[in-house]
Formats: structure tokens, C-alpha cells, sequence
């Protein structure tokens, strides 16, 4: 209650004043008051109730102040702790708010439709904050109880397709009026899959204000390319889901770089979710992108737009020197044999020589993506580059070394899920004499077993990886010797699986995009589109490390670094926010979760204002029909 | 009800002049014969026109006894002659300050009903005499005859102004002690002295003058529209009383006026009084008029 209000009580004296104005009686001249004053005896009360009777009007007015005063008071039936709450508002603008709704406006429209009545309708004593929430809080306003700062807040709230983080969302709301008294916490939201509701179950001051009522949705889960190395394809992922109620029916068109590679036609029950495996060839590399395309006049039509289209980035094959260094001339046929089937990913100017010629090479000629020695250890490989050797000596940079020889080796199991051992078999393979190897520390992997020893390992060193063989797999076994393009492709595959990992596949819109390695470069180019426009921007580099920010719109995003390429791409993939079915109101509901929600409860001023209207029309109707007197 | 309305100066100008002369000719028409100066008076006296015997008493003039009939019946009466007089005409006008209210001023109104009534009287008859009253007998103009006249009684009534409050009884007490002669008595009042007007018409009637009763009433007045908390302020004495004028009470007043008015009426029929409501929305000229034609004025 407002004890200013109770400065207007000496409003009480003029009103007696006024009220002696009014009854102070009009003067009429009559020429017989005797008649007059003998009439008027007839009727002239005496009792003790007309006499008050007189005071009426006078009681009626001073009531009329004194429920006028009240109202301005304003008073509540739960004290003024009760009156004054902290109100936060959340105003849920995560990527479902973007949801179309029945009449052609968006969920989030709607939601500041709410947001306005609500701040329109509130009690002007209370406090408010209005928080925008998504994957971040944005402070819109302060507590206030300014209805220009509210208004103001209001508009400045903007949609985004960013997904909502429900837990940092409802700890910040209590955090902000942790200390507040009568903290009312309003959440206006679709209920985010009903994550939020689940949150701020049994929250005694929380409440769900349900936004929207569009159900049908299918979303994008995941799409993603990978190069199969060991195959040269392009391995692509596509996952979609029906959020709805509904059967739907659509197609998946797949494109690179715009141009159509595959449309899928799909029909999904409700709640049902499939994943489409696609081996595509590639080898230019490009954007991939997935569109789920609906017939327009299918009803009902997909609420949520954004999660009907995703990115994901097929990397171009890249050529790589080979220097084969063979025991002596001749041996380098089968080599050369596989090279040529190889021709995507071997270079024309990899060279096979002996290990004299080897030696005579200049330093530049001795570079190599790979450089592959068979039964033979030039001395001076060079100190970068990945490594095959194939039953040779042991370098001495290989923490392994060489401990005798096996007639006939054995393979007890090998590593399957190994990419060197990707689609080789070596279940009964009579192999070849081998050398037997004791490995030590953690660099050297023993990925094929051959019981005493391992006959494949694989060394992962810190500038360099590392395949030694242990036997002659290009002797007289033909099946080896078939099957030298594909170790060679497994062995191209690791030395490069984290070589061309710089990024994540996808991200999330809003989120930061940093380079999984340090950088040894001063600054890196972002070019990415914005808006319709492609946008180039320079980003330094700090300590090894940058952050990409600029992430609030979905598809790919091509880094320039050094003299590569690397390329990532933004998709929403977030079933709570495809999954836009919102919470529906439940009257039933403890208050904590939804229901009615009415602001000005617990409040009497109405009451008393409109007890001032009627006292002020019963006053009016009894002094006018000289109830009064 | 209004309070006291301004009293504009009155102006007998041609038009009012054309107006009397008009009345008066009327007047001659219906009073042909009878309106004459010698109106046979009630009184016996010393006119040559026999009109009856009485039985002689000690003291009677000898010259009256008849002679003749002593001759025959051997007793001595008297013989009566019908005096002759002439008819004085007297009117009474309240001059008290009630007479200064009403939506038409009654005063006015009295004074044109008043100024008609004398002029016919000034024109046919022998002597008028005007008088205003208020809490007693004003000084008047007495005994005027002839309409060469007429502008001094104009010229009296325009200086009149009302004031004092109103008492019938010893208004017309004095007017009966000054006034021995009997004639024609007309009252041009609002007769705000309810309770002395019996009494003072007793006054009037008693040398048996014939009294024409002219009951002054304001629309105003017999109808007030007037309602809520009052100051109602007495136009004579200046006394007040804080009343609420309710509807009922209205009713009520409305009621007590007319049956008042009824009363007075009532008491002048049974005493043979002429008595006539004037309604100041009448013209005057027609009350006149309606007056003469019902010839109530002279018996």
C-alpha cells in the first residue's frame, strides 16, 4: 500500500467545504411564507434518522475520498510484500520461436504479442527484467518499473536460431531474483519439448506461459560427407525425423555446389526417424547441402523452416609425392602398377628408385607426402613426412627395434577397427618370413598380431606417422600384392585423418567456431554468406588459436589457412528445437507450470475504485431526489 | 417560483387610453338605465318619491306625518320617501410588497385593473375614490369624478410603489371610519392575509356597500416550480425558512393555495360578494370586460 496516498485524506476538508457550498440553500423570494412554513411543519422530521438522513450526502462524499484514496493506496489482500513482486520475464527466442503458426505469423510473434499485454496489464509497483533467451541470456531490461524502459526492451528483442539452453536459462532467472522478495519467474516459450516445463516443475514462482500451437514439423538431424580415402567415394549421412502428428511425405535433395546429386523421396510415420547412406563420388569436393522438400499445397504444411535444410562440407581429393625406394631395380613394378590405379591421389611427379639412386636425389627430390622403402633403409630419409616400411631395417626414429626373424608367421587377430586394416582380411593369410619387432613406448600399435610379435605396426610419432610392415607383402603373395592399393589408400587415410580435421563437421548457430589445432599462421580468412552475399573476413591469430563469431545463420563457412582450405558448416540439428509441438495450457496445472496467470491478483484497487463509482451515483441519485433532506 | 419580479414602470399611454374608452363604452351599454347617478338609494329619505309608512314615534318632524291616512284610521304614521344618492365607487388596491411578485408583476396587473375599473367609474358615476393598502390604509385619492380627471388618477398610480406588509382588517377599518358613505367597494389584492381576509370583507360589508372581490393570482404563485434546498424568504417581511421543496411538498402547496383560494371564494358567494380569480395571464382589459359582462360589479 501506497502511504502517499493517504496525503490526498486531507483532500476530506475540501471536500466538507464544497459539500457546505453545496447545500448552502438558493434564496427564493415568495410573496406568503406563512403557507409555506405551515405545510413544511406537517412534514418536518424529528426523528434521529431523517436528521441524518440530511448528513447523507456529506457521508457519501467523504466516502466517495475515502475509497478514491484506497484505490490510489492501493492496497492488497497480502500486504505490500505481496503487491511489489520481481518479476523476470524470459522471452524464449530460441530457433522454434520461428515456427509459423496458423494465420501466417511466427510463434515468436506471438510471443511478443504476450509479452506486451502482460507489461501493458501489470501492476505499475511491481518490478520487472525481460531476459531474451536462446543458447545465451541477453539482459534486455533491468528490474524496473518503468513501462517506456519495458516497452523500449520489448522491441529490441529479436528471434534467433539459436537453440535454447533450458538449465542456464532457469538458473539465471532465479539468480536474478535470488534475493528479490516475491520473485515471479514468466517463462513464454514454447516449453522447448517440454525440457522447460520439466525445469521449473514444482517452482512455486515459475510459470510457463505456453506460445503457439503448430505441431507438424519434420527436421533435419544430421548430414554429414566424410572421404572415403580408402575407397576414394564421399561417405554422406542423412538423417531426418517427423516431430508431427502426422504421416508426411517429402523428397531429400541432395546438391553439391547447387547442382543436384540425388533426390530421395521420403514418407515418414509420425515419431518415425530415418537415415539415408549415400556413396557418392566426389573428388572436386564441395558444399553439400540437403533441402526437404514439401508440396506446398500438402496440408498441413511444415511449421519450421529452418531445420528443412543443413550443410555439410565433401572435401576435394588432394594428390600426393610418393618416393618408392625399392631394394633393387625391377622390384618396383607391382608399385608402379598400383600407383597408376591410384591416379587421384598419386602425384605425377612420385618418382620409385633404388636405394643408390636414392642417395644421389637432391634434398627437395627426397620430399614426399609418403615416402615408402621396400627391404631397403636409405640413410638419409628425410625428417618430415609419413612413412611405409616394408620389411626393412628399423629406423632408428621408430621406437621399435628388431629382434629376430619368424619363418612363418602367424596372424593370431589384427585391429579391425583400425584404418589401416580397413577392408583387409587376414584370417588364414599364409604370410610370408617376417622380422619380429619389440615395440616400445606408447608410439608404436600393434594393428595385426602375429603372437610373438606384431607383423603390422603402426607409430604414431609427433611430426610424423609411421606403417612398418614386417614382411615382404610384395613377394610372391599375390594377394598382398592385389591388395597394396588399398593399404596404401588405409595408410594415406591415417596419416591423414586429423590432417584435414580443422573443424568440427557442423555447428550450432550462435555458437564459436576455433580450429581444433593450433595454427602456425598470423591470420586466417572466414569466407562465409551473409544475408545473399558472400562475406570475406580476416581473423587474426592469436596464440595458435582464433574464434569465428559470426554464426547466426546456417550453411558453410570456408577458412583460408596457410595455403588450404578448410571448411565447416552451420546447421540447427537440435531435436528440442525441431520438436516444436508446444506445452498446452493446463488450467488444471499447479500454478507453477501454467494455468491462468493473472497479474494484478491479490489486489483491491479496482474494488475500491469502482466502490468510489458507486457511492458517487448513489450520492448523485439521492442528493438529486432530496433524499438529503 | 420567481423571486420578486421587477416591477417595469407603468404607462397609460394611447393604447391603454383606447383601451378604458373602449371598456367604458361597453360599459354603458350594459349598464343603460341602471348605471346612473341617480341609483335609488336603499335608504329612505327626502325624495318626492313615495315609499311607505311607519307607525309614528316621539320626535318624528310633524311634516311627515300623513295626514290623510290619520283621517281615516285615526293613527298617526309616517310617510317614507325614497332617498336618492349618488354611487361612489371605491377601489382598494393592495399595495403591500407581495404585490410586487409574480411572473407578470401583480402590481401592475392591479394597478391597470384598478385604473380601468376608475375611469369607467370617473365616466358613468359620481365619485371614485382609489386607495392603496398595505399594512394600513395609504393615502388615496378620494372623491374624483369625470374623466377630465383621468390623468391625475394616471399620474397617482404611477407614483405608487408597493411596500409594507399586509393587513386587511385594519386597512379596511380605516376606509370603512373614513368613508360614510356606502357605494361600490372594489378589493384588487393577492389577499396574503389568509386569516384576515373574513374578517376584514365583515368590515366592508358592514355599511353595506356592495364589494367586488378581485383575487390576484400569479401562475407563479398557485403553480411554483421551484424544488430543493431553499432559502424561501418572506417579500413583506423578510423572514426566511430553510426548506427542502420536495415534489410532495409542492403537491401539498399547490393543494393549500387552491383550497385557500376556494375559501375566499366560498365566504364572498354566501355573503353576496362579487369575487373573480384575475389571473395576471388574463389581459386586464378582458377581466375588466368579463367583469362587466357578468355584472357582478354593481347589484
Amino acid at each position: 500500500m501506497a502511504p502517499f496516498a493517504f496525503a490526498l485524506s486531507g483532500l476530506a476538508a475540501a471536500v466538507i467545504v464544497l459539500y457546505i457550498l453545496k447545500v448552502r440553500r438558493r434564496a427564493v423570494v415568495v410573496p406568503y411564507l406563512h403557507l409555506w412554513q405551515t405545510l413544511a411543519a406537517e412534514t418536518r422530521s424529528v426523528t434521529l434518522f431523517k436528521k441524518l438522513k440530511r448528513l447523507l450526502s456529506l457521508l457519501l462524499q467523504l466516502a466517495i475520498l475515502a475509497s478514491l484514496i484506497f484505490a490510489v493506496a492501493r492496497p492488497s489482500l497480502g500486504g505490500d510484500a505481496a503487491l511489489r513482486k520481481h518479476f523476470v520475464m524470459v522471452l524464449d527466442a530460441s530457433a522454434s520461436m520461428g515456427a509459423k503458426e496458423s494465420g501466417g505469423r511466427t510463434r515468436f510473434q506471438l510471443l511478443m504479442n504476450e509479452a506486451r499485454r502482460l507489461v501493458e496489464s501489470r501492476n505499475p509497483d511491481d518490478d520487472w527484467m525481460v531476459v531474451s533467451a536462446s543458447d545465451r541470456i541477453d539482459v534486455l531490461s533491468s528490474f524496473t518499473k518503468s513501462t517506456i524502459r519495458l516497452r523500449g526492451a520489448l522491441d529490441a528483442a529479436k528471434p534467433s536460431i539459436h537453440e535454447l539452453n533450458v538449465g542456464q536459462t532457469v538458473a539465471f532467472a532465479r539468480e536474478a531474483t535470488r534475493d528479490k522478495k516475491a520473485p515471479v519467474l514468466l517463462f513464454l516459450s514454447d516449453g522447448n519439448a517440454g525440457q522447460l516445463r520439466a525445469a521449473i516443475d514444482k517452482d512455486p514462482n515459475a510459470r510457463l506461459i505456453p506460445i503457439g500451437e503448430a505441431r507438424e514439423n519434420v527436421g533435419i538431424v544430421r548430414f554429414s560427407a566424410r572421404k572415403n580415402s580408402s575407397l576414394g567415394t564421399d561417405y554422406i549421412i542423412a538423417t531426418v525425423r517427423n516431430y508431427g502428428d502426422k504421416e508426411r511425405a517429402f523428397q531429400m535433395e541432395i546438391a553439391l555446389n547447387n547442382v543436384t546429386q540425388k533426390v530421395i523421396p521420403k514418407k515418414l510415420a509420425p515419431g518415425a526417424e530415418e537415415t539415408e547412406k549415400l556413396q557418392l563420388s566426389l573428388p572436386q569436393g564441395g558444399t553439400l547441402r540437403l533441402v526437404l522438400k514439401f508440396d506446398t499445397n500438402a496440408e498441413p504444411a511444415d511449421a519450421l523452416e529452418i531445420d528443412n535444410v543443413a550443410y555439410a562440407i565433401a572435401y576435394p581429393e588432394r594428390l600426393r609425392r610418393v618416393v618408392l625406394v625399392t631394394e633393387q631395380q625391377g622390384m618396383e613394378t607391382p608399385f608402379r602398377i598400383a600407383f597408376e590405379s591410384m591416379a587421384e591421389v598419386v602425384d605425377e611427379t612420385s618418382i620409385a628408385v633404388t636405394a643408390e639412386e636414392y642417395a644421389a636425389l637432391k634434398p627437395e627430390e627426397k620430399q614426399a607426402d609418403i615416402t615408402i622403402c621396400h627391404n631397403v633403409l636409405p640413410a638419409d630419409l628425410p625428417p618430415r613426412g609419413n612413412i611405409i616400411l616394408i620389411h626393412t631395417p628399423m629406423p632408428s626414429f621408430l621406437p621399435a627395434k628388431i629382434t629376430g626373424e619368424e619363418a612363418a608367421p602367424t596372424v593370431l587377430d589384427w585391429d579391425r577397427e583400425h584404418v589401416l586394416n580397413r577392408y583387409l582380411n587376414y584370417r588364414e593369410m599364409k604370410l610370408p618370413r617376417a622380422n619380429l619387432l619389440q615395440l616400445s613406448g606408447s608410439a608404436g600399435a600393434n594393428i595385426v598380431d602375429g603372437g610373438d610379435s606384431p607383423l603390422v605396426a603402426a607409430f604414431d610419432l609427433p611430426d610424423r606417422r609411421a606403417v612398418y610392415i614386417a614382411f615382404d607383402m610384395m613377394s610372391e603373395m599375390f594377394p598382398f600384392r592385389l591388395a597394396f592399393p588399398m593399404v596404401l589408400r588405409n595408410s594415406i587415410a591415417w596419416f591423414e585423418t586429423e590432417e584435414d580435421v580443422m573443424f568440427e563437421d557442423t555447428y550450432k548457430p550462435g555458437s564459436l567456431i576455433r580450429p581444433l589445432r593450433k595454427l602456425s599462421v598470423g591470420s586466417v580468412t572466414a569466407r562465409y554468406i551473409k544475408g545473399v552475399k558472400e562475406n570475406n573476413l580476416t581473423i587474426p591469430v592469436a596464440q595458435g588459436q582464433f574464434q569465428f563469431e559470426d554464426t547466426e545463420e546456417t550453411g558453410p563457412v570456408y577458412f583460408r589457412i596457410g595455403d588450404r582450405e578448410y571448411a565447416t558448416a552451420i546447421n540447427l540439428f537440435e531435436p528440442a528445437e525441431s520438436s516444436i509441438a508446444p506445452q498446452t495450457a493446463d488450467i488444471n496445472d499447479p500454478p507453477a507450470t501454467g494455468g491462468a496467470f493473472r497479474l494484478g491478483s491479490g489486489e483491491l484497487w479496482t474494488y475500491f475504485a469502482m466502490a468510489a463509482l458507486i457511492l458517487w451515483a448513489a450520492e448523485w441519485a439521492l442528493y438529486h431526489r432530496r433524499v438529503t433532506e | 417560483m420567481p423571486a420578486t419580479t421587477e416591477r417595469k414602470g407603468l404607462e397609460f399611454d394611447g393604447e391603454f387610453l383606447r383601451k378604458l374608452e373602449y371598456l367604458n363604452v361597453v360599459a354603458r351599454k350594459i349598464f343603460a338605465g341602471s348605471l346612473r347617478a341617480d341609483r335609488q338609494s336603499p335608504r329612505r329619505g327626502t325624495s318626492a318619491e313615495f315609499a311607505d309608512h311607519r307607525s309614528y314615534s316621539a320626535g318624528d318632524d310633524f311634516r311627515h306625518v300623513d295626514w290623510h291616512l290619520f283621517g281615516r284610521l285615526e293613527e298617526l304614521f309616517i310617510k317614507r320617501f325614497r332617498e336618492e344618492e349618488n354611487l361612489h365607487l371605491t377601489v382598494l388596491l393592495d399595495s403591500s410588497l407581495s404585490m410586487e411578485s409574480g411572473q407578470i408583476n401583480k402590481f401592475n396587473y392591479g394597478m391597470q385593473v384598478t385604473a380601468a375599473l376608475a375611469y369607467i367609474g370617473m365616466a358613468n358615476l359620481d365619485s371614485v375614490n382609489v386607495l392603496p393598502f398595505g399594512d394600513r390604509l395609504r393615502d388615496g385619492i378620494w372623491k374624483i369624478k369625470g374623466r377630465g380627471k383621468v390623468f391625475t388618477l394616471f399620474n397617482y398610480l404611477k407614483s405608487l410603489e408597493p411596500a409594507t406588509t399586509t393587513d386587511l382588517q385594519k386597512s379596511f377599518r380605516e376606509f370603512i371610519q373614513r368613508e360614510r358613505r356606502r357605494g361600490v367597494v372594489i378589493v384588487v389584492s393577492d389577499f396574503y392575509d389568509f386569516e384576515g381576509i373574513q374578517p376584514a370583507l365583515k368590515f366592508l360589508k358592514y355599511p353595506k356597500n356592495d364589494i367586488f372581490v378581485i383575487h390576484v393570482v400569479d401562475e407563479t404563485e398557485e403553480k411554483p416550480d421551484v424544488r430543493g434546498d431553499l432559502r424561501l424568504v418572506d417579500s413583506e417581511t423578510g423572514g426566511f425558512r430553510e426548506i427542502n421543496v420536495t415534489d410532495a411538498l409542492l403537491a401539498r402547496y399547490k393543494k393549500a393555495f387552491a383550497e385557500l383560494s376556494e375559501r375566499v371564494e366560498t365566504y364572498c358567494i354566501k355573503n353576496e360578494m362579487g369575487y373573480v380569480r384575475a389571473r395576471t395571464t388574463i389581459p386586464f382589459d378582458e377581466l375588466v370586460l368579463g367583469i362587466l359582462r357578468r355584472g357582478g360589479l354593481i347589484r
